[in-house]
């Protein structure tokens, strides 16, 4: 069973921007039809690394790891919006390796590292030896909750405490992009894994993630990076825009499947699409995947071009309407199969899950419309 | 919603079960965490030993002689006190289902050993092919002069894996006019050679369901229910047997105080949007109770429950799902890790609570699924009748 190829994507316009973009998302769509079938993501999956062997690799060999990077450490001109089309595709296939966390930490570093940081860091993520994660959330993620995580100056370097939970990527994260508080202030530290107390673990969609326990972590002066808060809000909005992206890949491939197994599948003598009631349900399942993908896209152009304010309004319009796909894409999808929709042996528990967790990763539907009333124009 | 009376009563079961259920067993219930079977035996002893392992019987067979009203109160009492589940198939559905076509021999051996917990039963009823469309199912019995010889496969049967007994549905005549006439109902014992029960693995990396095979299974001639090819229609008295106790009332009313003590430590219930929502799943819940009690009241009068009991069943289970979603939403983030890697020492029972938000899913599927529920609703209604 392979989930990655979409039929819709067919119909959809010529990307726009590069030209490297379609031929990126066709090199892509080989490789995850090549090694990412359901079945090699279950045997992947359960395998002690957790992973598909070879995926990470693969992705940088393709470049996927190098795009937006600064060419003078390995990185390769590219927009947000190819990465996006990368983070659809893997969403499609639920792919478990952690390249969205790992580029969004590594674009950070790039804006606000300083030029020894990107030095240090940058050239083995583009090439594939470096993973990267940003630990900023805390407690339940609230996107309005000030951060608790301090730091405060000892000696030459800095002292921090406080802890970050479910950090995307950090199970297996080389580098970690801490944010934290000192005068008021948000500052940002990159620092090597092995100087971090962290818990991993593995998330109910199988990726990994995990806990850091800040207290008594002491970092020499140079792991401060001279880019600050507004470098970190425009990275969370990224990693949201992102995050929408790999959600409407796998709405699709939610959509594809219940059409496939209601097209096959027969009671009563008949097969289950040629009951209105569940065509009914279907055709709003496909009104919504209609209307999360644009706004998605919307959402990457303005982390791209827009102000602050307009990028957050943007980004958590987007946040919202994504999600409310999500949210009934996922939960038709297990309905509509019946049992099997629950079992670990096929597709659908497995894209509930992801669409269950989107919802609940980078601020959720109350948290983003907070934020959207509080930039909204009268 | 209950008299004086009732109230009494209700508060008699609930020292009851803090008396009887150990409270670490009660919090694994509450928090969604799945139970031992000694748990559930030792539980199963206990309401036993007073009497009440199957309120809802006759007293002839070993019942309380309750009204359904004092069944419903019990039932509702129990889940809201986080007491674990005894089962359904032998307690609920295949106990009554003998009482009323059973031969003696069968309620004389069967009802006493499930009332004691000694047998613990699962439902062979679905199919691969055989789902909302339950007549269609294949697995088949042939008569040999002494015994039934059973071959085919059922799927989705819940805790095959910890029953020894099985009521199966078995296509008898393959002949018969209608699908629903060739049927009959079989009582398995699961030790019979033939039988290989495998387990289907959930996403939440649970078993509790199964896929039963069955080559050559050997069943003797006593243990057909009734008479042959009628089992379709014991079938139907067995699904419907649970229909008092669908509202999930208690259920709801126990995720409901769960939800606000989550949220009220995150200070969410004073965030107006979340806020909003947890008002809305507790009027909701007003009015299914006070749906509840309609049908209370005609139970009350000795009628027997109509339509409203599928509504409840299908706003009752919409509801267990809306509170599942809140619940997810309260923990925010703290919903993602799964797993003993991922569990945070100071709060345990969060790593099991998206684990429950996706349990929940099952509710609106299992049992005859809201899509069939909404079926039997628009027949009674007489929808395209007219035709």
């Amino acid at each position: 069973m392979n989930l990655s190829t979409t039929q819709l994507d067919t119909a959809r316009p010529a990307d726009e921007g590069s030209e490297i973009r379609g031929l990126l998302r066709q090199s892509l769509e080989t490789l995850l039809s090549r090694i990412y079938s359901f079945e090699q993501r279950s045997a992947g999956r359960a395998s002690p690394g957790r992973e598909v062997e070879g995926a990470w690799e693969a992705y940088a060999e393709l470049g996927l790891l190098a795009l937006t990077l600064p060419e003078e450490h390995g990185g390769f001109a590219a927009e947000l919006a190819d990465i996006a089309m990368a983070a659809e595709l893997m969403g499609g296939s639920m792919t478990v390796e952690p390249y969205r966390p790992t580029m969004v930490a590594a674009r950070l570093i790039a804006a606000a590292g300083a030029p020894d940081q990107q030095a240090r860091w940058l050239p083995g993520v583009a090439s594939g030896t470096v993973r990267a994660a940003l630990a900023h959330e805390e407690g339940s993620g609230r996107l309005a909750a000030p951060i608790a995580a301090a730091a405060v100056r000892e000696g030459e370097g800095w002292r921090l405490s406080g802890r970050k939970t479910v950090a995307a990527g950090g199970d297996n994260a080389d580098v970690f992009v801490i944010s934290a508080l000192t005068d008021g202030e948000t500052v940002l530290f990159a620092v090597p894994a092995g100087a971090v107390k962290r818990r991993a673990y593995r998330c109910f969609d199988w990726t990994g993630a995990a806990d850091l326990d800040l207290d008594g972590l002491v970092l020499p002066a140079d792991a401060l990076m001279p880019g600050g808060g507004d470098a970190l809000a425009r990275a969370l909005d990224e990693a949201t825009a992102l995050a929408c992206a790999d959600a409407v890949g796998a709405i699709r491939a939610a959509n594809r499947l219940v059409r496939e197994h209601t097209g096959t599948r027969k009671q009563f003598g008949r097969s289950l699409d040629s009951f209105q009631v569940l065509q009914h349900r279907m055709v709003d399942m496909a009104i919504a995947e209609e209307l999360a993908a644009p706004i998605a896209e919307s959402a990457i152009k303005a982390c791209e071009l827009a102000a602050p304010a307009d990028r957050a309004r943007a980004v958590s319009a987007a946040k919202v309407k994504v999600g409310d796909s999500a949210r009934l894409v996922g939960q038709e999808c297990v309905q509509l199969h019946g049992g099997m929709g629950l079992t670990q042996e096929y597709p659908a528990s497995h894209l509930f899950a992801r669409l269950g967790l989107f919802e609940r990763a980078h601020g959720d539907r109350d948290d983003h419309i907070e934020r959207y009333a509080a930039l909204m124009s009268r | 919603m209950y008299t004086e009376e009732e109230e009494a009563f209700a508060a008699e079961v609930r020292a009851f079960v803090r008396e009887n259920c150990p409270e670490t067993v009660r919090e694994k219930v509450i928090g969604a965490m799945r139970i031992t079977s000694d748990e559930r035996r030792a539980w199963h002893r206990a309401l036993h030993a007073r009497g009440w392992a199957a309120p809802h019987w006759p007293a002839e067979y070993g019942g309380t002689g309750w009204s359904a009203v004092q069944t419903y109160i019990f039932a509702e009492t129990l889940s809201e006190e986080g007491a674990p589940d005894l089962g359904s198939f032998g307690l609920k559905m295949l106990g009554p289902t003998l009482m009323r076509y059973g031969s003696d021999e069968q309620k004389a051996r069967y009802l006493p050993r499930i009332l004691s917990g000694e047998d613990y039963w699962c439902q062979g009823f679905s199919e691969p092919g055989a789902g909302s469309d339950l007549a269609s199912l294949k697995t088949h019995a042939e008569f040999d002069g002494t015994h039934w010889v059973v071959n085919g496969q059922k799927m989705w049967t819940t805790m095959a894996h910890e029953a020894n007994m099985m009521f199966a549905l078995v296509r008898t005549d393959p002949s018969a006019p209608k699908p629903q006439m060739g049927i009959s109902m079989l009582l398995i014992d699961l030790a019979t050679p033939g039988i290989d029960i495998r387990p289907i693995l959930l996403l939440n990396g649970e078993r509790t369901t199964n896929e039963v095979f069955f080559d050559n299974v050997r069943v003797p001639a006593e243990n057909l229910v009734g008479e042959p090819h009628k089992g379709w229609t014991y079938s139907r008295v067995v699904l419907g047997n649970e229909r008092l106790s669908i509202a999930r009332i208690g259920l709801n009313r126990r995720q409901l105080a769960k939800l606000k003590r989550i949220a009220d430590a995150d200070g969410l219930l004073d965030a107006p949007l979340f806020r909003a929502r947890v008002v809305a799943a507790e009027i909701e819940l007003t009015a299914l109770e006070a749906m509840a009690v309609g049908m209370l009241e005609r139970a009350r009068a000795g009628l027997a429950p109509g339509i409203e009991a599928n509504m409840l069943k299908i706003k009752g289970s919409e509801l267990q799902q809306t509170l599942a979603q809140l619940l997810a939403e309260a923990l925010g983030r703290r919903a993602a890790p799964y797993g003993a890697d991922a569990i945070d020492p100071e709060r345990p029972w969060a790593a099991a609570l998206f684990k429950s938000h996706f349990d929940t899913r099952v509710v609106t599927i299992y049992g005859g699924s809201n899509e069939i529920q909404r079926n039997i609703i628009a027949k009674t209604l007489g929808l395209g009748a007219a035709r």
